[in-house]
């Protein structure tokens, strides 16, 4: 029984080490990618953007008017 | 503007509305303050939809706590039940060889990554709660507020604390490393602790009052390429009528470390525990980047806890390395011979050159201040704590921010010998929990990654790049900050870059002396 929970005991200890230094990569990986997605990001649609806003003001946030286009429902022109 | 305060049956009928509206919003000066600091809305990492359901999940944080629990849970017991031979015992390998110069990696390179994962928070936290991850209402603590007049301490209780820590660690030679039950004692304790704070007082008090590593992940952390959780477009914050970020909304509690993020300007308090992102009900906090340093340059406020936190942290890692040092064990020795203490480390000697050397940095700026202020600029006299408007604190919050690139660096390299002298040991302390006898015969038992003198060297090397950091840090603190109230551009630099250069050869030398005493 002893060796049984050492064992178990062990694959926990290694499993857990490695998930996390898989978070670490994972936390790398998309801190990567937002970096190389920024880059990539047109200003123009920014700039856009911010004109939008500027038309219809400030409305209430996840209204038609939303000045965001971080929010995944935000209406594509 | 007049407000209306309604009468008391509608603010006891209707609370929350009422609260809110008593104090309208206050845009004046929103640029100024946060226009620095603010991170590109480009660097949120949450624009990812996929990124933003995975940590939006309610399971994303116990799923980053569990791991560290249960290597924590092992170094507890292992430290007991194994053997003594601390290189070959889990417990201190993966504590001292290991963990601890990795926690300052992550601290430089993320801020307050550790927090977000640490094994005596979540424990307590899950206790408090009652549930690993569910939104739950009523929890097992008493719910308390931290007495006002020590939270105004800020970082100087968790300073205290960190001290009083590494004095046992240095007493009772825990992370030398020695035997390995004091290691589990030294970690049931810091559980202990945490578990009677989630217990007494409400949210995270203990991670951002008393644990011993916030001073040090809070200052060191804010050199960080993590910005932390913050508002995607502050307007929104402004007129937020419910602030579920604060009180807690339906999907998540409201922000156990008391931050928020409509005002966020730093990520000095963000644990990054995502709870504000779940409870926001308009969507409106990411989590972002920024270039590394940000947060030690950008912040319009500064504050004086921290700046006494950062000396005070430089004063014990100076300390470090002078015990080091042969002369200072005949000091250390002499003064137990008279005061009748057992031995090192001279709880007087202890203290007593942690605060002078403290005093020297920030004598150093009063220096500076007065050798540079302008005369025709009417300081307030020194108030209280929080005061900043003294000529001393104008010119010593700035430049204590200035130095955590090197206090960072200092702190990170005297892990490095551990790291290089023992990391390998791990594997051969994993196979003997494992039930290999034999692997104190392992070859990875004996192996160093390098040597001692080419160790000195990445110390020297960790040290100038602290310094460099500082440096550049220093030139736009000095230019944005100090350059305005001085008379002369090109004296406030110079004696505010060579106190940096004069921190970094301290350090660096400090090093290689250790390495001649050895």
């Amino acid at each position: 029984v002893i060796e049984v929970l050492r064992v178990l005991v062990t694959a926990l200890v290694v499993g857990s080490l490695v998930t996390i230094v898989g978070y670490a990569l994972a936390f790398a990986a998309a801190a990567v990618r937002t970096l190389f997605a920024a880059r990539r990001g047109s200003p123009l649609a920014d700039e856009l953007d911010r004109v939008l806003a500027e038309i219809l003001g400030a409305q209430p946030y996840g209204s038609v008017g939303s000045p965001s286009s971080s929010r995944p429902d935000f209406p594509t022109l | 503007m007049t407000v209306e305060v309604p009468d008391r049956t509608t603010r006891v009928a209707d609370p929350i509305p009422v609260t809110i509206r008593l104090r309208p919003p206050e845009r004046a000066g929103l640029a100024e303050r946060f226009d620095a600091s603010d991170p590109p809305p480009g660097l949120d990492i949450l624009r990812n939809p996929r990124i933003a359901r995975l940590v939006r999940n309610r399971k994303f944080q116990f799923l980053l706590i569990l791991p560290n629990q249960i290597v924590f849970w092992t170094v507890i017991f292992v430290g007991f039940l194994g053997t003594a031979d601390p290189g070959l015992n889990f417990g201190t390998a993966i504590t001292w060889y290991v963990w601890f110069c990795l926690v300052f990696v992550m601290m430089v390179v993320a801020g307050r990554a550790w927090c977000a994962m640490c094994p005596f928070g979540g424990f307590g936290e899950w206790i408090q709660r009652r549930t690993f991850w569910q939104r739950t209402q009523k929890t097992l603590s008493l719910g308390r507020k931290f007495p006002e007049p020590l939270a105004r301490l800020g970082f100087v209780l968790p300073v205290v604390s960190f001290l009083l820590l590494t004095w046992i660690e240095e007493f009772f030679n825990i992370a030398g490393p020695g035997n390995p039950a004091e290691t589990s004692f030294m970690v049931i304790g810091i559980v202990a602790s945490a578990l009677i704070f989630f217990l007494v007082f409400e949210r995270r008090t203990f991670c951002r009052y008393i644990c011993p590593l916030t001073s040090l992940i809070g200052t060191v952390g804010s050199m960080g390429a993590v910005a932390g959780f913050r508002t995607r477009e502050r307007e929104v914050c402004l007129t937020c009528k419910t602030k579920d970020c604060m009180r807690g909304g339906d999907e998540g509690f409201g922000c156990p470390w008391y931050t928020w993020p409509g005002s966020s300007d730093s990520n000095l308090y963000c644990g990054l525990c995502t709870e504000c992102f779940k409870s926001c009900p308009e969507d409106n906090v990411g989590l972002f980047l920024q270039k590394p340093l940000t947060s030690v340059v950008a912040p319009q406020r500064r504050r004086a806890d921290i700046a006494w936190a950062i000396v005070l942290l430089w004063g014990l890692v100076l300390y470090q390395q002078l015990n080091a040092l042969s002369s200072y064990a005949t000091a250390d020795d002499w003064l137990n011979s008279h005061l009748h203490f057992p031995h090192y480390p001279n709880p007087i000697a202890y203290v007593g050159l942690i605060v002078v050397l403290a005093l020297v940095t920030a004598g150093a700026t009063r220096g500076i201040g007065a050798l540079t202020a302008r005369r025709d600029i009417g300081f307030a006299h020194a108030g209280t704590f929080a005061d900043k408007e003294s000529r001393f604190r104008t010119y010593f919050l700035p430049i204590a921010y200035g130095l955590i690139p090197i206090v960072g660096a200092d702190y990170f390299a005297r892990q490095l010998p551990k790291f290089f002298r023992g990391s390998p040991r791990v594997i051969p302390a994993v196979q003997h929990m494992f039930g290999f006898h034999g692997s104190a015969n392992s070859s990875l038992y004996n192996v160093r990654l390098l040597s001692d003198p080419r160790i000195i060297n990445v110390q020297v090397g960790v040290i100038a790049i602290g310094t460099i950091g500082a440096l550049w840090a220093m030139w736009r603190i000095v230019n944005r900050d100090l350059i305005p109230v001085s008379r002369s551009a090109i004296a406030v630099r110079t004696t505010s870059l060579g106190l940096v250069i004069l921190s970094g050869v301290a350090a660096a030398w400090l090093y290689v002396a250790i390495q001649a005493a050895g």
